[in-house]
């Protein structure tokens, strides 16, 4: 089922969620709306679901307007932040709820039921839960029986509000597989909501990022990495550096030209700002062409890459830097050794404005 | 409320032993003094006359009356309030709307309100001499002096109750669980059905117990209502007074072990619901 949002607007009392936002999702995708808390996110998604309505603006279910549609009559499942079980049913009475409460006509027979809900137990790997309830579950454990209970309806579209938010760190990478793996079995259309960079660039197809009530981009999650459209965007996604720069003739000087000078046509003259991500910073331990001084404050070494902060001259605030475990092996840097610092690549935007250079 | 086993007393916090001794014996002798022994008394007056005399009490046709009124006066106001405790308390914790604080200092006012007050208020509304009062007269309508304003007193002085217990419970357990069922396909009744009123069960329970107690002891509210016309407009509170006023000792105590009793019973019923469900019950506030 394709998805489209069309001007919606929502405002709560003073407070205006969401500002003309338009998305599409087309069918069979798979969309993460990231942004931090505010930014309207889950606003978004409970309009699509029907349990919000938008003070303007129409939601398309396969180009049908389903705006005046309540959340009973659009078929979507929809997984809550917080699980939302019900706590006085066992496991398997959960996951048959949506199957129990259809009209008599429509209802599945009872043995049809059970035959469902084993199934639905089964690919959530619970069969051996059927009997408990959702207060002697873990955290995944719950987290998979609110899917199954969403996906025992058949829904055309799968909504997730933080689907992984409440998990520890190891079950979320876990469940963050599961998931992709179940989605591309079952060709739902779905949207989740998360806050977590990883999350949304790891798993979807698209992401939208959003901040106040609007969003900034969407994209595949290597054009919004790569060519993020805003100051915003490229803050939001992921560590960067952020340095002021100036604008002459249509080339940024990073810092100092020693570091890093970019042409970027399009920008506006004057003072500007550019990121540089940590990995496409370099250290040099002589000067051999050019180069900014800086003096290691800080090695993280446990783990694929080395993460090395450095207080550089003239810049404010610490700069991270990446290194593979062969370049640190290399280097054998300690902490307090002067080292030489250049950028390889920088995005530069002119304050709070659209992104026009992108430089390599 | 919530019966929870404790784990073993750690010594780094625990009293000496002389002072919890003491703080046990100071909590039994005022328990006793102020609870237990009146309520022995109640019973040892009643049963002063020997059984003969008790039972008589009981089957006197104006006792049968009070008993019987005191139960139609419950069973009427009970199954109201319950209505109303549930609806208000839904509105309250599912919704946001404008005067939200207001409503719950109006479910507040029969806890702040004297009881007579409560009475007189009916009285001046429905009374001979009341805002309806002509109209009622005239339509041959009886209020006051009668079953329907004794009924009516102990619904206002019994409403909050139920609502009170409810609007915490349903505060604290959200609406993510209704959402959930609404777009699973539930309609709004099979919503209410399956999913809030078994979470609200026990709250329920304890509030309906709690104003069934006081739906049948209830005294000044009905006293300035009833007008003790004997054998027609007397509750159980009001013959227990009348029996005492002309010094009939034993028929008054005899009465007054009965509400005595449904209190016990009030109470162990609550009890065994909190020992039989303890586990139950503490998982549906805990998720």
């Amino acid at each position: 089922m394709r998805i489209e949002a069309k001007d919606i607007t929502k405002t709560f009392g003073g407070f205006t969620a969401l500002r003309a936002v338009n998305l599409a999702v087309e069918s069979g995708e798979l969309v993460a709306l990231l942004g931090p808390s505010g930014s309207g996110k889950t606003t978004l998604l409970r309009i699509i679901a029907g349990l919000e309505f938008p003070d303007d603006g129409a939601i398309l279910f396969d180009g049908d307007d389903a705006s005046r549609r309540t959340v009973r009559e659009r078929n979507v499942g929809f997984v809550f932040q917080h699980f939302a079980l019900f706590r006085h049913m066992t496991v398997f009475e959960n996951v048959a709820f949506g199957l129990r409460v259809k009209p008599r006509t429509r209802r599945l027979s009872e043995a049809d039921i059970r035959a469902r809900v084993e199934r639905l137990l089964d690919l959530v790997q619970l069969t051996n839960f059927a009997a408990r309830y959702p207060t002697q579950l873990s955290g995944g454990q719950r987290q998979r029986v609110a899917l199954a209970r969403s996906l025992a309806v058949e829904p055309s579209v799968l909504l997730l509000d933080e689907p992984f938010g409440a998990l520890d760190a190891k079950v979320r990478r876990e469940l963050r597989r599961w998931l992709r793996a179940l989605h591309e079995e079952m060709h739902l259309t779905s949207v989740f909501v998360t806050h977590d960079q990883d999350e949304a660039l790891e798993l979807a197809d698209q992401v939208a990022v959003m901040s106040n009530g609007t969003i900034e981009q969407i994209g595949s999650p290597q054009e919004v990495y790569d060519h993020p459209a805003s100051a915003y965007v490229c803050e939001f996604l992921g560590n960067v550096n952020r340095f002021d720069c100036t604008i002459r003739g249509g080339v940024a000087v990073v810092c100092d030209d020693e570091f890093m000078t970019v042409r970027s046509p399009g920008v506006v003259e004057g003072s500007a700002v550019a990121y540089v991500r940590p990995h496409d910073i370099s250290i040099y331990i002589t000067k051999a062409q050019l180069g900014l001084p800086a003096i290691v404050r800080h090695i993280a070494a446990a783990g694929p890459v080395a993460v090395v902060e450095l207080a550089a001259e003239g810049v404010q605030g610490p700069v991270e830097a990446l290194l593979s475990r062969t370049r640190h092996r290399e280097l054998k840097l300690a902490v307090g050794q002067s080292v030489f610092l250049r950028a390889q690549a920088a995005r530069i935007y002119p304050a709070e404005r659209p992104a026009v250079a992108n430089v390599e | 409320m919530v019966a929870t086993s404790r784990p073993h007393v750690n010594s780094v916090i625990s009293e000496p032993l002389w002072v919890r001794l003491a703080l046990i014996a100071l909590a039994l002798v005022f328990l006793g003094l102020f609870l237990m022994l009146p309520l022995f008394v109640v019973f040892a007056e009643a049963l002063r006359g020997g059984i003969g005399a008790y039972v008589e009490a009981f089957t006197e046709p104006d006792a049968l009356a009070a008993i019987r009124l005191t139960l139609i006066t419950a069973a009427i106001s009970v199954p109201l309030n319950i209505v109303f405790g549930v609806a208000a308390a839904w509105a309250i914790a599912k919704f946001d709307f404008a005067g939200k604080s207001l409503l719950i200092t109006f479910i507040d006012l029969p806890f702040s309100v004297s009881p007579v007050i409560a009475g007189l208020i009916y009285v001046l509304l429905f009374g001979a001499h009341g805002w309806f009062g002509p109209w009622l007269v005239a339509n041959d309508v009886e209020i006051i002096f009668a079953v329907p304003g004794i009924v009516i007193a102990t619904i206002f002085v019994t409403f909050p109750f139920v609502a009170r217990e409810l609007i915490p419970l349903m505060q604290e357990q959200g609406n993510e669980e209704e959402e959930a069922a609404l777009s699973l396909g539930a309609g709004g009744w099979q919503t209410f059905r399956r999913v809030t009123l078994p979470n609200i069960k026990w709250g329920l329970i304890y509030g309906v117990l709690l104003c069934n107690a006081r739906a049948m002891g209830e005294f000044g509210a009905v006293s300035v209502v009833s007008g003790h016309i004997r054998g027609e407009t007397n509750t159980m509170p009001l013959h227990v007074e009348i029996l005492y006023n002309e010094y009939n000792f034993t028929a008054a105590f005899a009465i007054a072990s009965l509400l005595a009793l449904l209190a016990l019973v009030t109470l162990v019923l609550k009890t065994v619901l909190e020992w039989r469900y303890g586990a139950e019950l503490a998982a549906a506030r805990r998720l």
